[in-house]
């Protein structure tokens, strides 16, 4: 197991190289011009060569990637050129908030995806199980800047349970539900039907007859039979998810007023921030094959025949 | 079953809390009462929260000019001149904030015929605490040297025609000997050749009187680190979320400095700031009310009297370029100058915009009143396009870039077009490529969107850039130029007389919409709204905000 997760890290590093060589390439396909963000279309075309120089864009392509790699394997992820902020510190600062939204989405769709889901299974056809898959459906189906807008409308303003967006830290989390909550919702529609199938699936199989056959209390055969196994393809969305709401939402971050990295990958982009989406890219990328990694290894717990070598 | 079970229990006792605390939440609404009508003396005391969607890049005044980096840099830093603090057009009037007064060629501040200024710096302005010493003549040659060098500077235009300054730009010289302390507190600049407008180069923050300790201190991070003379300091910066600004201690003037302390929260969505301000835990949106919102919070009894609305000083028009076919026709370009709609566009744009029909906004000096260069005529455009030789119309190619509201109002111009026969595909990219290619005569780009916003109130910030010296990049898309507006600008620059100059920039708009290189479309307005507490609330022509008039009516 141990050599088997050093060459997954090995190959992250190579992941990393290529994700980030093919992101600075596209910088280089359309007309780049980050000196005009930075100056305003008022400047000079001898204030924007300036600009140019002193960022050292007027280098050939594998100059400026063999400075910017040069410095990355040294832990370096540049300046910001808007801000003149180092990236990385930029990025961790704002971390934390992302990071709160993220872990409160991934509770709702556990808290939510998985009840439904099961229940839909074990009464299948039911009105009950006909109602969450109309309400499945329709998770699925809102735009989560509409329902953003409904619940902040509803809990927020209406009924002030919950402040109206915004961020103060970890130490007031209650932030980070309404996103959280509506982040969740659509990944929960998706996990409900997920396990519902995947349960339904096993529902019918020789082990579990063999197991209520024994006399087995039905708990244990949900719980011990039937769910460790239904949950696989659960575990590996929920990796993928995580993965992706770390790498901050842009939608609910803006909706919520959340001062996450997904808005500030949006502004560099908007900005031709070039060292910003950058060390974004390489950070959400980085947070994708480490949760991936992770979820393969809950598999050899889960699954025992699962096994690496 | 056990799980049925625990989820309706759970379902439950959320639907119990959300009762719970609605009712309550009913009976304790707090309405901050307001007498309705803003009160005109200022009440000390209180912080006043303000929200943007964006934050400053830096408080750098050499460097970050975007409206929240400009009105916040404002709060901490001064500069020679600024605007009086009124709306309309008096605010356009140029008054003194470190100078004791605007130089003229009545109090002898301006000599050789607009070549020379003389600024007498107000003596006891001092620095905030702990530089606490007087701003001097010598710290303005510093804080303008300084900025004339610093790599990032987007402005330097402005101030290349100061004698010397490109010589100090390229290292062949120490300083700028254009820039001369003749003692503490007076200051003389001189200029390669005259130019009256010059005096608004000195209202911009890439000026601000910066002290040399500061720099010295800090480096490169003092634009997480600013510190002037102006009424307040910045605090703490916590980045992407908040700043706090406090009072400076050492600020002696009777006005601009009311509240305690200023809040100003980031990344904060419009849409929900309106809401948070009808909550009483905002007093002032930074950014224009949402479209979305504007019509409800007008029609809204309780809201209606707190939004404030002011045409701003930019131009939103059609560059129709000269080197391309036919646009290189006066009458083709005056044909589609009768062809759009721009009362259509204003209604497109509800509220946010008014229509244009010259080349300078409404609220600039130099605006002709009442005047109607062109009027909405399309059977009189199609006659024009006829006598131009296209009888038919002609194809051609719309560019437009792809934020809002610019494709919807590239639609509205393409229907107009098709009404004379002139068939426009419209060509959309994004905003970053758009403002590359533009400019460009390898781009081609024969009729298309543009913009733009003023540095200052004056209609040499219009003419010069926009409609004089085409070269590759500039901003004069039209690739315009008449020996004869040339002329007149050339002249105005020696103008002492302010009547005088004015009328010669009036003459100048009349040959150019002759000519025809564009066609106005709108200025934009800005729509601010401020909340029950807020007092001494308005929109300035220039600034926009200017945080320290502002109080809060109950001194919370």
């Amino acid at each position: 197991m141990g050599k088997y997760i050093v060459r997954r890290i090995l190959w992250m590093v190579v992941v990393l190289f290529f994700v980030s060589l093919i992101t600075f390439l596209l910088f280089f396909l359309g007309s780049s011009n980050p000196a005009k963000a930075i100056a305003g279309t008022h400047a000079t075309p001898e204030v924007l060569a300036r600009i140019n120089r002193t960022l050292g864009l007027d280098r050939p392509i594998y100059v400026q990637y063999g400075k910017y790699l040069w410095a990355l394997v040294h832990g370096d992820l540049g300046y910001s050129y808007v801000t003149q902020q180092p990236v990385g510190a930029s990025i961790m600062q704002r971390f934390p908030a992302t990071l709160l939204v993220a872990l409160w989405g991934i509770f709702f769709e556990l808290v939510i995806g998985i009840p439904i889901g099961m229940i839909s299974a074990l009464k299948q056809y039911s009105v009950r199980d006909r109602a969450f898959t109309v309400f499945s459906l329709l998770g699925i189906a809102a735009p989560s800047f509409w329902l953003g807008f409904i619940f902040l409308y509803a809990f927020a303003f209406k009924i002030p349970i919950f402040p109206l967006g915004g961020y103060e830290g970890w130490l007031h989390p209650l932030y980070g539900v309404l996103p959280g909550l509506v982040l969740g919702l659509g990944g929960a529609a998706w996990y409900s039907r997920m396990l519902r199938s995947s349960m339904l699936d096993i529902l019918g199989a020789d082990y579990v007859k063999a197991a209520r056959a024994k006399g087995l209390p039905e708990r244990t055969v949900v719980w011990r039979h039937i769910m460790r196994n239904a949950v696989s393809p659960i575990v590996t969305l929920l990796g993928m998810d995580f993965g992706w709401f770390l790498g901050g939402v842009l939608v609910i971050e803006i909706v919520f007023s959340i001062p996450g990295i997904g808005q500030q990958a949006w502004n560099a982009i908007q900005t031709q921030d070039r060292p910003m989406i950058m060390g974004t890219v390489l950070f959400g990328a980085l947070l994708v094959t480490v949760s991936n990694l992770v979820v393969d290894i809950v598999y050899t717990w889960l699954d025992p025949r699962v096994k690496y070598n | 079953m056990k799980v049925r079970r625990t989820v309706v229990l759970g379902v439950a006792l959320v639907a119990l809390a959300a009762l719970l605390v609605g009712l309550s939440a009913c009976g304790g609404s707090s309405s901050s009462s307001s007498s309705g009508a803003a009160s005109t003396t200022p009440v000390k005391g209180g912080t006043l929260t303000v929200t943007f969607q964006g934050e400053p890049t830096g408080l750098d005044p050499a460097i970050a000019w975007e409206v929240e980096s400009n009105c916040i840099e404002r709060l901490t830093y001064q500069t020679l001149l600024t605007y009086a603090s009124t709306t309309g057009e008096p605010g356009t009037k140029l008054v003194g904030d470190l100078a004791t007064e605007v130089p003229s060629a009545a109090n002898g501040g301006i000599t050789q015929g607009g070549k020379v200024y003389t600024f007498h710096i107000k003596k006891g302005i001092k620095f905030a605490p702990p530089i606490s010493r007087d701003v001097t003549a010598g710290d303005m040659k510093y804080s303008l040297e300084r900025m004339l060098r610093s790599p990032l500077a987007p402005a330097t235009y402005f101030y290349t025609g100061i004698t010397g300054a490109q010589d100090y730009i390229d290292k062949k010289a120490n300083d700028v000997t254009g820039i001369k302390v003749v003692d503490p507190y007076t200051l003389q600049v001189t200029l390669d050749k005259p130019d009256v407008s010059f005096l608004y180069a000195f209202t911009l923050t890439f000026t601000s009187a910066i002290p040399k300790e500061q720099v010295d201190k800090w480096g490169k991070k003092v634009d997480r680190h600013p510190l002037g003379s102006g009424p307040y300091v910045i605090q703490s910066w916590t980045p992407g979320q908040e700043i706090v600004a406090v009072k400076n201690t050492n600020w002696s003037a009777p006005t601009q400095q009311y509240v305690d302390q200023f809040h100003f929260e980031f990344s904060s969505n419009p849409g929900t700031a309106v809401l948070k301000l009808e909550r009483g835990e905002v007093d002032l949106l930074g950014d224009s009310i949402p479209p979305a919102d504007y019509n409800s919070v007008k029609a809204n009894p309780q809201w209606s009297k707190n939004v404030v609305e002011a045409p701003q000083i930019n131009s939103y028009y059609v560059y129709l370029n000269h080197l391309e076919k036919p646009f290189d026709n006066q009458k083709v370009r005056q044909a589609i100058n009768y062809a759009i709609n721009t009362q259509k566009i204003q209604k497109l744009l509800a509220g946010q915009a008014v229509a244009a029909n010259q080349v300078y906004p409404k609220g600039m000096p130099g605006y002709e009143d009442g005047k109607q260069f062109y009027t909405y005529d399309p059977a009189k455009a199609k006659q024009m396009l006829a006598d131009a030789g296209f009888p038919n119309g002609f194809k051609t190619t719309f560019y437009t870039h792809n934020v809002d509201p610019f494709p919807k109002i590239a639609q509205s111009i393409q229907n107009d077009l098709k009404q004379i026969g002139v068939t426009a595909t419209i060509k959309q990219m994004d905003r970053a490529t758009y403002w590359d290619m533009v400019g460009l005569k390898a781009s081609h780009f024969g009729i298309g969107l543009t913009d733009w916003i003023m540095d200052y109130p004056d209609p040499s910030d219009w003419i010069g850039p926009l409609y004089t010296n085409p070269s590759e990049g500039s901003a004069n898309l039209a690739w315009y130029d008449n020996p004869q507006v040339n002329k007149l600008y050339e002249a105005s620059k020696s103008e002492l007389d302010p009547v005088k100059r004015i009328d010669m920039f009036k003459q100048m708009q009349d040959i150019i919409m002759n000519d025809a290189p564009l066609v106005p479309l709108y200025q934009t307005v800005q729509t601010s709204m401020f909340g029950k507490n807020t007092g001494g609330f308005y929109i300035h022509p220039v600034w926009i905000f200017v945080f320290q008039e502002y109080w809060k009516t109950n001194g919370k």
